[in-house]
């Protein structure tokens, strides 16, 4: 699965990126990963975690600026990109 | 459960796991494989410029990295490789690429090499935890606490990693939780 994000710059690895997750409560996370996980404005994480009404939980790839690891996402922001 | 050096080429081989270069038989123990350093290393200043000389995490909010940049140099390690001072932080990345796919029930931690925790060498700072699901260089956070510089090479084995079985999948690696509740 893929959730959106926006990338908004390199990270201090030649490898890694900054990307930001807009969580469903228009609050946004900002994390760092690795380049290779990320396609457009598509960002590779595994099956959502959770389910609340038109929210999914999502964990994301690497620990948030925040320290969070999940965040509820709009199920609009996430794709199966298989389907 | 810690994996021994057959099970992990056995991932390895199942692209369970990958780590790209792959290691040769000679990065391998019992229990781990050894990774190297990569070219590129940050060193932290030991005095910011103006007067901010506390980092306060609470207002580095979305913009940690950002503030990384302002509080450390960046240097590509060269033919004669680069010195660690005695006492500072320098984060550094494994040249490595790791990928631990979350269905593989596999987690990892990172650790020092013994011969370089002799001379006072860490590779991180009580984050050693790679998660199921982990893909990229691992960065690490380097500290020299001997009581001499030490000079550090790429391309030399700097971290070793130990793989974990975790007792069941991941929420995120399992895909009948949520099928069919309609992802965009």
């Amino acid at each position: 699965m893929w959730v959106r994000i926006e990338n908004i710059g390199e990270g201090q690895h030649p490898s890694e990126r900054i990307v930001v997750v807009v969580a469903a409560d228009g609050s946004r996370e900002q994390l760092i990963v690795d380049l290779r996980t990320l396609q457009n404005d598509m960002m590779e994480i595994g099956y959502p975690v959770g389910v609340s009404g038109d929210k999914l939980l999502v964990e994301l790839p690497q620990e948030t600026m925040q320290g969070a690891w999940r965040v509820w996402v709009r199920k609009d922001a996430v794709i199966d990109k298989a389907a | 459960m810690i994996l021994s050096d057959r099970e992990i080429s056995a991932y390895l081989n199942q692209h369970m796991i990958e780590i790209d270069p792959r290691p040769d038989e000679t990065a391998y123990s019992s229990t781990s494989v050894d990774l190297t350093l990569d070219e590129t290393i940050s060193e932290f200043r030991t005095s910011l410029p103006g007067n901010e000389e506390i980092i306060d995490p609470r207002n580095v909010t979305g913009g940690s990295e950002s503030l990384l940049d302002k509080l450390t140099d960046k240097h590509q390690i060269g033919s004669d490789g680069f010195v660690l001072q005695r006492g500072s932080l320098y984060l550094a990345w494994t040249r490595e690429r790791v990928n631990l796919k979350p269905e593989a029930r596999l987690a990892a931690r990172v650790e020092g090499k013994s011969a370089l925790a002799r001379i006072g060498l860490a590779v991180h700072v009580t984050a050693p935890t790679i998660h199921a699901g982990f893909c990229g260089q691992i960065r690490l956070e380097v500290v020299n606490h001997g009581p001499r510089p030490i000079r550090v090479r790429s391309h030399m084995r700097i971290c070793q990693l130990i793989f974990e079985q975790t007792f069941g999948t991941p929420n995120r690696g399992y895909q009948g939780q949520f099928l069919g509740q309609g992802t965009a």
